[in-house]
C-alpha cells in the first residue's frame, strides 16, 4: 500500500481550494492572501489537475480563519461538495442503490474523496459507528474543526440530496462547543455533543441499507470502472493513517510495538519515528488516542467491564488501564461512565 | 475602510485647501519667524496636535456620509474649527509686526461660530438618524452593533439575536411576560442554489429577508440565524398570536414572485415555519435547541406530505 507525506501533493486545488477562494474572495478577501504560505498563486488555480500537499492546505485553512470573520464557509464548502466536485466519481455514488455503498465507496476511494481524515466503521446491535481520525497526524484544534464541519456537512448534504430530507443519527465530535452553534443547527442538523474523546457519527442499519431512488447498478459500475483506473495509478492513503490501521487492527491479539511496526513497514524503527514527527506526531500518542478511543467505544456502546476492556486493550492490570485511562481524558473510568 | 463617498466631496476639500494654504500663505507673508530660544515647543506640540485632529474628523466625516445639507454643515463648522486651531498653531512660529497684531485679536473667533454652526448639524444630523432609525424597524433592538451585520441580507446575525434573547429572558422573569421566537427555512434552498447559482440564491435571502419585515409588528426583530434559516423575536406574545403571524409570513412568502435575474417568470418559494413560546425556565441555548428541533420535526412532516 502506498502512503502520502505532509509534503507530497495530492490535494486537489479544483476539488478543495478554488471554491474556498472563491467564497473567500466574496467576502471581500484577495485570492492571493489565503494561498499566501503555499507555492501557488491565485492564476495557477485555473490549471485543472493542479496539487497542492495537505500541509499547505492546512496553511490555506489557518489564512482563512484568521483573515474572515465568517463561521459558515466550512459548512458552505461541504455542501457544495456532493455531487458537483467529485468529478468521475459522483456518477458512482448517485447511483450508489443504497447509504452503505456510498459509505463503500467513501472508504476506496478515500484520497479523491477527503485525504485528510479517515472513517472506520464499527458495529454494534442494529447500529453502525463511524470513527473519523486525522490521516495526516497533529492538526490544532481549529484546523480540526474546520475539516469535521467540512465532511460533516457533506456527508449530510449528500444524505439529504439523495433522501430529499435529513435521516436521524447522532454525532460526537472531539472539540468543545463552539459559539456559532446556529450553523450546526442549519447545516448539521442533527443533535451533536461537543467535547467527547472522540468523532463519531451513528446511524440506525436500517437507513444505510434503505434501499435508494433513481439508481443504476450498471451506470454505477460504469462510472466505477473509470474511477477504478485512477485509483489503481494511485491508490495512496496517509502515512499516520496507515500507521494507526496498522495499530488498530492489531491491538486486541497481536504485538503492536514500535519495533513491530517498523517490521511492517519495512523501516527501522529510526526512520518511523522521524516519518511521525514529520506529521508532527509519534507512535506513543498513536497508540495512546487508539487505544483510548477503543476504550471510550468498548465503555459506551459495548457495556463492557474495565477487566475486560484492560484485558483487551492488552493491559498487565485493571489498576494500570485506570491509571492510563485517567491520563488520557483526565478521568477514572468510572467516573466517565456516569458523565 | 471604504472610501467610495469621497468623490462626492471634491469640491469640499477644494475649499479646505485653499483655505488652508492662504491662512498659511498668508500668515507667512506677512509675519517674522521666531528665533529658535523663543520656541515652546511643548506648546506647539500640542496645539500643532489639536489642529491635525480637526482634519482628522473633517476626513471621517466626508467618507462616512453622502453629500447634502447636514454634511455641508458639519464640514463648515469644522472647518471654522480648524481655522482657529490652525492660526493658533502658526503663532508659536512667527510674530507679527505691530500694524498687524489684529490677527491674534480675531484667531480665536471662527472656532466659536464653527461650533455653533455645528451643533446646529449635529441636531439636524439627529433628526436624519430618527428618520434612519424608523427604516431600521424590526432589524434592531436597543443596541447597535454594526459588526454583527450580516452582510447578505443586511439583518443582524444570529449573535445580535442571542444577545437580545438573553435580555428578553431577564425581562420576562422581572415584568411577568413572556415572549415568542420563530424560525422560517426556505425549502429547497439547496436545489434553487444548484439550479441558478449562489448569487441568485443570496438575492432571494435578500428578498425573503425584505418580506419577513413588512410582514412584522413594530415590537419584533428578525435576524439571520444561518444560511436559509431566520428567527424572529415576539415580545409579549402569546403562541396563538405567533402562529398567526407565522402563517402570514409564510402566505406573503408564497406569493413573491421571485425572478431569476432578467427572466420574467417568477419562481415562487415556500418555507417552514414554526413557533416557540418561553417557558419561564429555559436558557436561549436551550429555546435555539428545542426551535431548531421543531424546525426538523416540521420538515419531516412538510416532506411526508409531499411524497403523499
Amino acid at each position: 500500500m502506498k502512503t502520502f507525506e505532509r509534503q507530497d501533493e495530492i490535494v486537489l486545488c479544483r476539488q478543495f481550494v478554488v471554491v474556498l477562494v472563491d467564497l473567500a474572495k466574496q467576502s471581500g478577501l484577495h485570492p492571493d492572501k489565503i494561498l499566501k504560505g503555499t507555492r501557488c498563486f491565485y492564476q495557477d488555480l485555473e490549471q485543472a489537475n493542479l496539487t497542492i500537499s495537505t500541509a499547505e492546505y492546512l496553511t490555506i485553512i489557518d489564512n482563512t480563519l484568521r483573515l474572515t470573520n465568517r463561521d459558515d464557509l466550512s459548512f458552505i464548502l461541504g455542501r457544495k461538495y456532493f455531487p458537483s466536485q467529485l468529478g468521475q466519481l459522483s456518477q458512482a455514488f448517485l447511483n450508489c442503490k443504497n447509504l452503505l455503498e456510498m459509505l463503500k465507496l467513501c472508504q476506496l476511494f478515500q484520497l479523491q474523496i477527503f485525504p485528510f481524515l479517515y472513517i472506520e466503521v464499527a458495529k454494534t446491535d442494529n447500529k453502525t459507528h463511524l470513527l473519523f481520525n486525522s490521516a495526516i497526524g497533529e492538526i490544532s484544534t481549529s484546523q480540526q474543526t474546520f475539516l469535521y464541519e467540512f465532511v460533516l456537512s457533506a456527508m449530510i448534504g449528500a444524505i439529504k440530496y439523495r433522501f430529499g430530507e435529513l435521516i436521524p443519527m447522532t454525532i460526537k465530535l472531539p472539540y468543545k462547543q463552539v459559539d456559532y452553534i446556529e450553523q450546526y443547527h442549519v447545516h448539521i442538523g442533527n443533535k451533536v455533543s461537543f467535547d467527547q474523546q472522540l468523532a463519531m457519527l451513528t446511524i440506525e442499519d436500517k437507513y444505510l441499507t434503505q434501499t435508494l431512488q433513481d439508481c443504476s447498478q450498471s451506470l454505477k459500475k460504469i462510472a466505477l470502472q473509470d474511477a477504478r483506473i485512477i485509483r489503481k495509478e494511485k491508490y495512496m492513503i496517509g502515512f499516520v493513517q496507515a500507521v494507526s490501521q496498522f495499530i488498530s487492527t492489531r491491538l486486541i491479539n497481536y504485538d503492536v510495538s514500535l519495533e513491530r511496526c517498523a517490521v511492517y513497514f519495512a523501516m527501522s524503527p529510526a526512520t518511523l519515528k522521524r516519518k511521525l514527527a514529520q506529521h508532527k506526531t509519534s507512535y506513543q500518542i498513536l497508540l495512546d488516542k487508539i487505544r483510548c478511543q477503543q476504550a471510550i467505544f468498548a465503555m459506551m456502546e459495548h457495556q463492557y467491564n474495565n477487566e475486560y476492556i484492560a484485558h483487551r486493550l492488552q493491559f498487565n492490570d485493571v489498576t494500570n488501564f485506570r491509571r492510563a485511562f485517567k491520563r488520557w481524558t483526565g478521568m477514572t473510568p468510572t467516573a466517565f461512565r456516569a458523565k | 475602510m471604504n472610501l467610495s463617498f469621497l468623490k462626492f466631496h471634491r469640491h469640499l476639500f477644494f475649499i479646505l485647501l485653499v483655505v488652508i494654504t492662504t491662512i498659511v500663505g498668508f500668515t507667512a507673508h506677512i509675519g517674522e519667524l521666531k528665533p529658535i530660544v523663543d520656541l515652546d515647543l511643548f506648546d506647539a506640540a500640542g496645539e500643532g496636535g489639536i489642529t491635525l485632529m480637526t482634519l482628522v474628523w473633517i476626513f471621517f466625516i466626508l467618507i462616512s456620509r453622502p453629500a447634502g445639507k447636514v454634511t455641508t454643515l458639519l464640514f463648515m463648522g469644522l472647518t471654522l474649527t480648524h481655522v482657529s486651531m490652525l492660526l493658533d498653531f502658526i503663532d508659536e512660529f512667527y510674530v507679527y509686526p505691530d500694524n498687524n497684531t489684529w490677527i491674534t485679536t480675531i484667531e480665536s473667533l471662527p472656532a466659536p461660530v464653527g461650533m455653533v454652526i455645528m451643533s446646529f448639524a449635529l441636531y439636524l444630523w439627529h433628526q436624519e438618524q430618527m428618520t434612519i432609525n424608523t427604516q431600521l424597524r424590526n432589524t434592531e433592538r436597543y443596541y447597535r452593533d454594526h459588526s454583527l451585520t450580516d452582510y447578505i441580507t443586511g439583518l443582524y446575525s444570529a449573535k445580535y439575536m442571542k444577545d437580545q434573547l438573553q435580555r428578553e429572558i431577564s425581562n420576562a422573569a422581572i415584568h411577568q411576560e413572556s415572549f415568542s421566537v420563530m424560525l422560517i427555512d426556505i425549502r429547497k434552498f439547496d436545489r434553487f442554489n444548484r439550479e441558478y447559482g449562489d448569487q441568485q440564491g443570496d438575492i432571494l435571502l435578500r428578498e425573503t429577508a425584505q418580506v419577513i419585515l413588512m410582514n412584522l409588528r413594530d415590537e419584533d426583530l428578525a435576524c439571520r440565524y444561518a444560511s436559509d434559516r431566520f428567527i424572529i423575536l415576539m415580545p409579549n406574545t402569546s403562541i396563538q398570536n405567533s402562529e398567526t403571524l407565522s402563517a402570514q409570513i409564510e402566505h406573503s412568502i408564497a406569493n413573491l414572485a421571485f425572478k431569476v435575474g432578467k427572466s420574467t417568470s417568477a419562481k415562487y418559494q415556500h418555507v417552514a415555519s414554526c413557533v416557540m413560546q418561553f417557558d419561564g425556565n429555559d436558557d436561549y441555548l436551550t429555546i435555539l435547541e428545542k426551535l431548531n428541533d421543531r424546525m426538523l420535526a416540521t420538515k419531516h412532516h412538510l416532506n411526508s406530505k409531499d411524497v403523499a
